[in-house]
């Protein structure tokens, strides 16, 4: 797909670039946004407001980047505010443990599907399920994350290994549950 | 290199995980889209349509101050008709007067006493009283009145204290004396412009304000003879009445030495041989305006163009804003990378439409809609099309593209405003042709879109955030123009211009990134 023309298109207002784009990055959108949330309609709520901006400040993208990093960056970006304004996720956001926890070596093999994982995620606290993606699915260091929620960066290690932790015994339980299923379903 | 497995196991599932969102999604952020963009324009239409209904109303006030003066012509125009009647009691009672009344104008009805119980030897009074001396010159009709003593008795003290050298004056005598505006609005409320204008000439200074402040009230309201009865010999005028015929006038102009015609015997000759109608007041107005009067309303485009940058004195300039220490309120973190780019001058215009009125003498009010462009060039690293976090004095803010600290870059700022500018046009010189004039004013510009960068000293990184800007600035402006008269209603400005923003471009800055401009502009004004 020439995302370029695309673009071109959308900036001069035409409805069908626009919706083109939309229909091209929507679904895999929505699951950026499902990640962060703990519903699908604060997901959408999410998405909607995502791409307005995506649309209203299409002219700032600079074709030398890849149009849908660009998008999912903005994705995070607006979920990390929603997050923020939506007082049911407050609470969780406050970070108040600093207590450092060592990040535990153990790397199971992820046998679960994408969206089994994705709920796996969406079970974590906002606060660890926020960090969690920041840093395991999103890429940004320690150092980036504590200034993105204005925590210290200790704190968002020390979530993060709580988080990694927590995951990873669910993950290890989910495995031994489901093994019956896989066996007794060759 | 273990430990990052289940990361990228995580991230791997992750770039997979796909929902189909709910039909409706889709319908809401069009809605919200379209919301966006018509809130846009309906600012902008806001301001126009205000624009357009503030000088419309002014327009429309200043005409109605106009008809006001000049709404005596149809009044004039009602009138002619019982002019006849009078023409016709006149003739009856003193047939002498026939020649006299002949050609008459709607006024001597609109003077004609209300009160049934004048006399017809009343009415000769007012027709009498209403032939001038001008210059010691009697005119035919005063002759073959043979007017009693007692009427030249009172009549006389009318000319007394006006020197022959004030009558003869001409229109162009007041021209640049502010006279001839309210002289010329005389003119059109009495249908007769010379005659009045000589009636002007012909009064004591003190009289001769009355004359131009109430001229409805000398024309309609107090009937000639009662008014001379009232008046006292300081105050008195000349009734002006009494039309003059062409024979007249002519007899007028030689019986003195034919020499010695003066401006104004011209006009009254040119005036009086076309009928009194609103048609040609109208016509003798706007063989004034050609005289050189100037008219009141104008309407233009203006435009401008030259070099803008921030700063906040004289030929120095300033750098880009380093956010990253809040203007020197915040203690820094650390030391800055590198310093914040320099700001140099760039391209700046702008482009728009006026009305002005004038207010005085040599005022003018100016109040116009204009677009700005400003622009000024900064220097910078390589553009990233990524994350940072970057600092605005305490606080961070993440930026999802942004060009490093560097010389490698030239990258130019622009500013687009829409503003609002109110101005002062002082004309310093007297000439009406070619003028000489100090515009000062204020405007203020909304700030409808700007690429411009501010700069994270800490990280060393320029980045673009438009809520940073103060949005509404207030924009002091000076000009000093040149004005040519290329036709009769077509005036063009031309010269020097200067802009100052008097608030600091940017919050949370350094105190110094005022909005500067130097350049050349150019108005074209269409009178009205």
């Amino acid at each position: 797909m020439d995302y370029q023309k695309l673009v071109k298109d959308c900036l001069k207002g035409k409805q069908d670039a626009q919706r083109q784009l939309y229909e091209q990055f929507a679904e895999y959108m929505l699951g950026v946004c499902y990640r962060y949330t703990k519903s699908m309609p604060d997901a959408e709520d999410i998405l909607q407001e995502g791409f307005v901006k995506v649309y209203t400040h299409l002219h700032q993208y600079k074709s030398e980047g890849e149009l849908g990093a660009w998008i999912r960056r903005i994705m995070v970006n607006t979920a990390i505010n929603y997050l923020k304004k939506q007082s049911r996720y407050q609470a969780d956001l406050s970070f108040t443990d600093v207590t450092l926890h060592p990040v535990t070596g153990d790397n199971p093999e992820i046998r679960m599907g994408t969206k089994e994982l994705a709920e796996l995620i969406r079970q974590l606290p906002v606060g660890y399920q926020t960090i969690f993606n920041l840093h395991a699915v999103e890429g940004y260091s320690h150092v980036e994350i504590g200034k993105i929620l204005g925590i210290q960066e200790g704190t968002s290690r020390s979530q993060y290994a709580r988080a990694r932790g927590l995951l990873i015994s669910w993950i290890k339980k989910n495995s031994l549950e489901q093994k019956p299923e896989v066996y007794a379903r060759p | 290199m273990q430990d990052r497995d289940f990361e990228k196991q995580v991230q791997q599932k992750m770039q997979e995980l796909r929902f189909a969102p709910g039909a409706d999604v889709w319908a809401r952020v069009r809605a919200d889209i379209q919301k966006k963009k018509r809130r846009r324009p309906v600012v902008l239409w806001l301001i126009l349509a205000g624009l357009l209904v503030g000088s419309s109303w002014f327009l429309y006030t200043g005409m109605q101050n106009d008809n006001k003066i000049t709404g005596q012509l149809p009044s004039d125009k009602s009138g002619s008709a019982s002019n006849e009647k009078s023409e016709e009691t006149t003739t009856i009672t003193n047939p002498q007067t026939q020649k006299t009344t002949s050609g008459t104008s709607g006024e001597q009805s609109l003077r004609q006493p209300e009160n049934g119980t004048k006399t017809s030897i009343e009415k000769d009074k007012v027709v009498k009283s209403a032939v001038t001396e001008e210059a010691g010159n009697k005119t035919v009709s005063e002759k073959a009145l043979q007017k009693p003593q007692s009427t030249e008795s009172k009549f006389k003290p009318l000319t007394s204290g006006t020197s022959k050298k004030d009558q003869n004056r001409s229109i162009s005598d007041y021209a640049d004396k502010g006279e001839q505006k309210a002289a010329n609005k005389n003119l059109l409320s009495t249908n007769r412009p010379v005659t009045v204008n000589n009636e002007i000439n012909s009064l004591p200074p003190q009289a001769k304000t009355e004359a131009v402040v109430k001229p409805a009230e000398n024309i309609i309201e107090k009937p000639v003879v009662q008014k001379e009865e009232q008046v006292t010999p300081d105050s008195r005028k000349p009734d002006v009445s009494q039309p003059m015929n062409p024979d007249t006038k002519v007899a007028i102009a030689s019986d003195k030495d034919p020499d010695k015609k003066t401006n104004v015997e011209v006009q009254v000759k040119d005036s009086l041989t076309s009928p009194a109608s609103p048609a040609i007041a109208m016509k003798n107005n706007s063989v004034k305006k050609k005289a050189g009067q100037r008219s009141d309303w104008q309407i233009g485009i203006s435009g401008s163009i030259g070099i803008s940058d921030l700063g906040n004195e004289i030929f120095k300039g300033t750098s880009v804003a380093d956010l990253a220490y809040g203007g020197g309120a915040v203690t820094p973190a650390a030391p800055p990378i590198q310093r914040a780019s320099e700001v140099q001058a760039g391209l700046a215009f702008n482009l728009g439409g006026y009305v002005s009125k004038s207010i005085a003498k040599k005022l003018r009010l100016k109040l116009g809609l204009e677009y700005d462009y400003f622009s000024n060039v900064i220097n910078t690293g390589s553009y990233v099309n990524s994350t940072r976090v970057v600092n605005q004095g305490a606080a961070l803010n993440l930026v999802n593209e942004f060009y490093i600290a560097g010389n490698t870059n030239k990258f130019t700022n622009r500013y687009h405003f829409i503003s609002v500018p109110l101005s002062l046009q002082w004309q310093i010189n007297k000439s009406t042709k070619h003028g000489l004039i100090w515009e000062n004013g204020i405007s203020p510009a909304q700030m409808i879109h700007t690429n411009a960068l501010h700069y994270d000293g800490i990280s060393g990184t320029y980045y673009e955030e438009d809520n940073l800007f103060r949005k509404t600035q207030w924009i002091a402006s000076s000009s000093l123009l040149f004005s040519l008269k290329l036709k009769n209603n077509l005036q063009l400005y031309a010269g020097p211009q200067v802009q100052y923003g008097l608030s600091n471009m940017v919050d949370k800055a350094e105190k110094n990134k005022h909005l500067r401009y130097a350049g050349i502009k150019l108005m074209v004004g269409f009178n009205n």
